[in-house]
């Protein structure tokens, strides 16, 4: 009973949390900045309304107990879809932000990034379709859940290594721990924290039930990632340090050397080649140099009788 | 020292979370949804579950 207050409370803070961080996000100009992130409290605002209209006030609204556990069941998987690919590009787009001044790197991070995505979502769609989850007692709506889960254990995951990075290279990357980028990771990293350890927990769990301390566990983990995201918003931010980096830091080594591996290669006709595969204007261009050899050694061949001022200086 | 505390913290977070990672990588009961959730309980049961996971 207690758990249940508690998570009655705790859900309707965290909603209106969300809502408060927008405001303040309106009101100090920095949608357009983290417009994602404006997005994702939206998205958790709406669902968390939903859900605690569900859970806790069903028979206010006259909802038998099968209606409420359906609209709760797709309301939440459907925004926990919608969640997720808003946090990826959150996490893409706070990973663009921290890496501008180093473009090479940013480069060689988004072919990774877009590769831990793909190879991310190919696991998670493996596992679900996987002898324990396809079978007599599991649909597929059950399975697709699955495929959301798991990718948002391995979102999850990515949010981590985002965060020791930014955290360990503020320095090189010109940032502040009061830096409103390391806040929304490190937000992003108590969230996805939060998740990991609710998996793993309920790995062993045997109550099911919507009402037990794994759901308390992670309404408090939101609420403490939205609370560091208020924080973060309310206090003024530090202004980008001039970023002065060593010739010797791996840095700006890595850094040089990733914005020559994205330079287009140039190419090299070995064999095959014929005149008439070149375009007129080409042949133009190739063919100017000897035809101007030609009528300079023409002009130089010319008789000296030809040429009035030099013939009338030979006469006298 | 005020850096360090925000390392340790982060370093603490990291680590919370691979571990919970490897801890439910080899859990045995696999046999639901493995439960991840952002803000409000997530719905463990199948919507055909008589229990509806304890809503009530």
């Amino acid at each position: 009973m207690v758990t249940e207050l508690l998570l009655k409370y705790s859900s309707i803070a965290f909603a209106l949390l969300c809502v408060g961080i927008f405001v303040i996000m309106v009101r100090k100009h920095l949608l357009a900045k983290f417009l994602l992130l404006g997005c994702l409290l939206i998205a958790h605002a709406i669902t968390a309304s939903v859900e605690i209209v569900t859970l806790f006030f069903r028979q206010s609204f006259g909802m038998s107990r099968q209606t409420a556990y359906n609209v709760y069941f797709y309301n939440h998987w459907i925004s926990f879809a919608v969640e997720a690919i808003l946090q990826v590009l959150l996490i893409y787009s706070v990973f663009s932000y921290a890496m501008k001044p180093l473009q090479g790197l940013h480069q060689i991070g988004k072919i990774i990034f877009r590769w831990v995505a793909a190879v991310s979502v190919m696991v998670s769609v493996a596992i679900a379709m996987g002898p324990h989850f396809v079978g007599a007692n599991f649909g597929v709506t059950v399975a697709i859940a699955t495929v959301i889960a798991q990718a948002q254990q391995g979102i999850s995951v990515l949010t981590l290594c985002l965060l020791l990075f930014v955290c360990f290279s503020t320095k090189p990357l010109g940032l502040t721990y009061r830096s409103h980028i390391f806040g929304i990771v490190l937000g992003l990293g108590i969230m996805a924290m939060t998740t990991l350890v609710q998996s793993a927990w309920s790995s062993f769990a045997v109550n099911r039930s919507l009402y037990s301390p794994i759901a308390l566990f992670g309404v408090f983990g939101a609420f403490a990632a939205t609370a560091v995201w208020a924080t973060y918003f309310a206090l003024p931010e530090p202004e980008r340090k001039m970023i002065l980096l060593p010739t010797t830091s791996p840095f700006f080594f890595w850094n040089s050397i990733s914005e020559a591996l994205g330079d287009a290669p140039g190419h090299v006709a070995i064999a095959g080649f014929r005149p008439d595969m070149l375009a007129p204007a080409e042949m133009q261009m190739l063919s100017a140099p000897s035809t101007l050899r030609v009528e300079t050694a023409t002009e130089y061949d010319t008789p000296m009788h030809s040429i009035p001022a030099l013939h009338a200086a030979a006469s006298h | 020292m005020k850096n360090n505390i925000v390392r340790l913290f982060v370093l603490t977070l990291a680590v919370a979370g691979f571990g919970a990672t490897t801890v439910s990588a080899h859990s045995a009961s696999k046999a639901q949804i493995s439960a991840t959730t952002q803000d409000l309980p997530m719905p463990m049961c199948a919507p055909s579950d008589p229990s509806l996971c304890g809503i009530h």
